[in-house]
């Protein structure tokens, strides 16, 4: 056994840390090390360097061969490894983009553990020797993800609980189709039970169709009431590799509002059935670096519904809703973020608005230092919510002194505002006036699935009927304001 | 642990700012009822509302229209309210020199109430509800204030409560047997709902114990649940009777029938009576189930055909009875 096997094998019986070598063997790896990145440095650049120099070499794609693709539809990888396959003779430039392409297709479609590609030249026959066009086989080795999972779990905290069991069928019929049922009974939400279907459309992954069929009853305890729903959405959503992205959906469902200890006679006169069908529009613009805490780029989302469309719907509306934020890193420790929300329903065809399609404002997500839906008009401690609504937050995100600047744990400065209108009426009245702001300081952990705050809030304005938080908030979620 | 005094007072400076907002009377979202009173009531913060499943305005008589609940229970509540507060049922030429009061009925969707059943009492003060008296509690604190003695009284106020089984057993049987007509009637149901409609007959059958009482009837749907098909093959078709309902029809009948022999004696009873609070709640109880049962039940249904052939003298002084509010 060599010196460079021996250290190696050393290396790893330590957990690769080397923490009981001894000053030459560390010296040793260390130049170890950097032999091995000096070679992959200019194994690289060679590589490099031979491909621009032979860029326009003429590249005939003989084939495509997969293996262990047997889980896949002949169509579904015919249509994934379609750049390769478009055109007989190609560049070199121009191969490897088809490459990327492909694989870059094969990955959108989260079916995928791993992919391998390796690429077998085939001999020239005799008669091609003047020839200067290179015959190719690209070989892609698919890992394909485990084809079921199942998963149980609880979720207690902040005085909820709840229990779940989710089942989930990846690639059912060969084409990158996934079928997820989910049943969650808890506290909050006594029964829940979930089945979605998504499967790209047309076996692009660039656009996923997506149907869930839905029952669920949550208790709904700003308006001490609960809901029924019954329903199906069918939804159609871009995944481009753009800034912008768009998503149009076709929403049923059958609503039933029921007393759960209410007090209020408006929310009483709207507990019924209700028969809702939507058409929901939704674009998206996003440049964000992280979408829980970012802190350089912007967001901007625009979402229109119409609801009503049918007869037999007994309710109908057009609702749209504003979200924005923008992020700058002012330097190394510190970065602001300015968000807004707005929203209007309308179009209600000369009925009230429905309390479950109204909007809400306040809570640890949104304007800080008030209560969930805490803002807007009250009756017997239900939320009435509004048909307008416009709320903003500013946010100064700061390293904590003496923590590595990398650490998921930052101090958390805001200020928030927002109002909410019952009607166009008392919009066009008091747009400019008496809005309620909170502001407030706390720490919060940055976790690459959501985001948790724990911030000492006070409100400085309010209108009467708002409630009030004062003292610690506590928040978790993925969409703060 | 006690929170130190000049933190509190701190504490207590915010927010800095607080802007009133008008306080809304939300009654006016309701479809109300007022009831009426010959009196000039003094304005009062308190009012009470008694919220019904419908509210329909009906000639009693050629010229005396009045706006009943159009449920038996309902329909009692409304007339024991008037009487015990001096008011009087909207509707009527002659009663257009009388005051609309604060208290008034309104429809309201069962959903409405915390236990599904209606009707139930909603007292307010200055737009603040004080109290939601359910359907129950109604009729026990009725019993508890009238029935408190006399064990004769006692049993024909049971009597009189129970028949609110009969009318559920009413309303399925014409479901089941007829139309959905009389959903429309009582319930103001659209026809077009066909899932709100499923939804209210599934609920109406836990209304006045029927469920409880009634167990037996439910095997067969019990049944449902190993013929999946067929179960589906129903809920489909609407809640139409099968061959299997037979069972149905017998209780039916012998619960009308127990009803009709015993009611001439329960009338009599009543009738026999010196005038008091419990023969007034004992009458008003057995005028609104068979007012109900003649003007908002199909004129083809059991019910109301034998009442009105048999019984017509009864319906009438149910008639007067309710027309004296």
């Amino acid at each position: 056994m060599d010196l460079q096997d021996e250290l190696a094998e050393k290396l790893t019986q330590n957990g690769g840390d080397g923490a009981d070598l001894s000053v030459d063997e560390k010296e040793l790896a260390r130049l170890l090390l950097l032999r091995q990145n000096l070679m992959a440095e200019q194994s690289r650049a060679f590589m490099e360097l031979l491909f621009s120099e032979n860029s326009t070499l003429p590249i005939r794609v003989k084939n495509v061969q997969v293996t262990n693709g047997g889980l896949f539809r002949d169509t579904f990888l015919e249509r994934q490894f379609q750049p390769l396959l478009l055109r007989d003779l190609l560049t070199l430039a121009d191969f490897f983009k088809a490459i990327d392409a492909s694989y870059e297709r094969l990955q959108k479609h989260q079916v995928l553990q791993n992919c391998l590609v390796l690429l077998h030249p085939l001999p020239r026959k005799p008669w091609q020797t003047r020839s200067s066009t290179v015959e190719v086989v690209p070989v892609f080795n698919l890992l394909p993800q485990k084809r079921f999972y199942a998963k149980t779990g609880t979720n207690v905290g902040n005085g909820e609980g709840d229990g779940y069991i989710q089942f989930q069928l990846r690639n059912v019929f060969g084409g990158a189709e996934n079928l997820v049922f989910d049943a969650v009974t808890g506290t909050k939400t006594p029964a829940s039970y979930l089945c979605d279907y998504s499967q790209p459309l047309l076996l692009d992954a660039r656009f996923l169709w997506n149907t869930l069929l839905f029952v669920n009853t949550r208790k709904l305890e700003a308006i001490q009431s609960s809901v029924d729903t019954k329903g199906i959405t069918s939804k159609i959503l871009t995944r481009l590799d753009r800034r912008t992205n768009f998503s149009v959906a076709f929403e049923n469902c059958w609503r039933s509002l029921t007393n759960h200890g209410l007090r209020s006679l408006e929310v009483m006169s709207q507990l019924a059935n209700t028969y809702k069908s939507s058409l929901l529009l939704n674009a998206e613009y996003d440049t964000r670096d992280n979408r829980v805490l970012p802190t350089v780029g912007s967001f901007a989302r625009l979402g229109l519904e119409h609801s009503g469309l049918f007869k037999f719907n007994n309710i109908a509306y057009s609702k749209l809703v504003w979200e924005s934020q923008l992020a700058h890193k002012l330097n190394e420790n510190h970065s602001v973020m300015f968000s807004t929300r707005a929203g209007a329903l309308f179009n209600t065809r000369g009925h009230g608005s429905n309390i479950l399609d109204r909007f809400n404002v306040g809570g640890p997500n949104d304007v800080r230092s008030f209560f969930l839906h805490g803002i807007g008009p009250k009756d017997n401690n239900s939320s009435l919510g509004g048909d307008y609504f416009v709320s903003g937050g500013l946010s100064l995100i700061s390293k904590i002194p003496r923590v590595a600047s990398d650490s998921n744990f930052k101090l958390h400065q805001f200020v928030n505002i927002g109002k909410l209108f019952r009607n166009k009426q008392e919009l066009s009245e008091s747009f400019a006036k008496n809005y309620s702001i909170g502001i407030g300081s706390g720490i919060l952990y940055n976790h690459p699935m959501a985001r948790f705050e724990l911030n000492f809030v006070l409100p400085i304005s309010a209108n009467s009927t708002d409630a009030l938080h004062k003292g610690l908030q506590y928040g978790v979620g993925v969409s703060f304001l | 642990m006690k929170v130190p005094k000049p933190l509190e007072a701190l504490f207590d400076t915010f927010p800095l700012q607080t802007f009133p907002v008008k306080a809304r009377d939300y009654l006016d979202s309701l479809e109300k009822y007022p009831f009426l009173s010959t009196k000039d009531l003094a304005s009062s913060n308190v009012r009470f509302l008694l919220a019904v499943h419908n509210v329909r305005e009906t000639e009693l008589r050629p010229g005396f229209s009045r706006f009943l609940a159009t449920d038996p229970l309902g329909l009692a509540d409304a007339l024991i309210l008037c009487r015990r507060h001096d008011l009087r049922l909207a509707g009527g030429a002659e009663k257009l020199q009388m005051v609309q009061s604060q208290h008034c009925m309104v429809p309201l969707s069962y959903l409405a109430s915390p236990d599904n059943t209606l009707p139930i009492l909603v007292e307010t003060q200055r737009n603040t509800t004080k109290c939601v008296t359910t359907c129950a509690k109604i009729s026990a604190a009725v019993a508890a204030k009238s029935f408190a003695t006399g064990a004769i009284d006692s049993t024909v106020n049971h009597f009189l409560d129970t028949l609110q089984t009969l009318w559920v057993f009413t309303l399925l049987h014409e479901v089941f047997f007829s139309s959905n007509e009389v959903l429309e009637l009582v319930f103001a149901a659209s026809p077009t709902d066909y899932l709100g409609t499923v939804q209210l007959i599934e609920n109406i059958q836990g209304w006045g114990h029927f469920r409880e009482k009634y167990g037996n009837l439910y095997s067969d749907y019990a049944d449902v649940a190993k013929a999946p098909l067929a179960a589906a093959k129903r809920l489909l078709s609407g809640p139409r009777p099968t061959v299997t309902d037979e069972a149905f029809k017998k209780a039916y009948a012998a619960e009308i029938a127990e009803f009709f022999k015993t009611l001439p004696l329960v009338a009599e009873h009543i009738r026999g009576k010196l005038d008091s609070e419990a023969k007034a709640v004992l009458e008003i109880k057995l005028a609104a189930f068979l007012v109900c049962c003649v003007n908002f039940l199909p004129s083809s249904s059991v019910l109301s055909s034998l009442l009105v052939k048999d019984h017509l003298k009864l319906v009438e002084e149910s008639i007067s009875v309710v027309l004296k509010y």
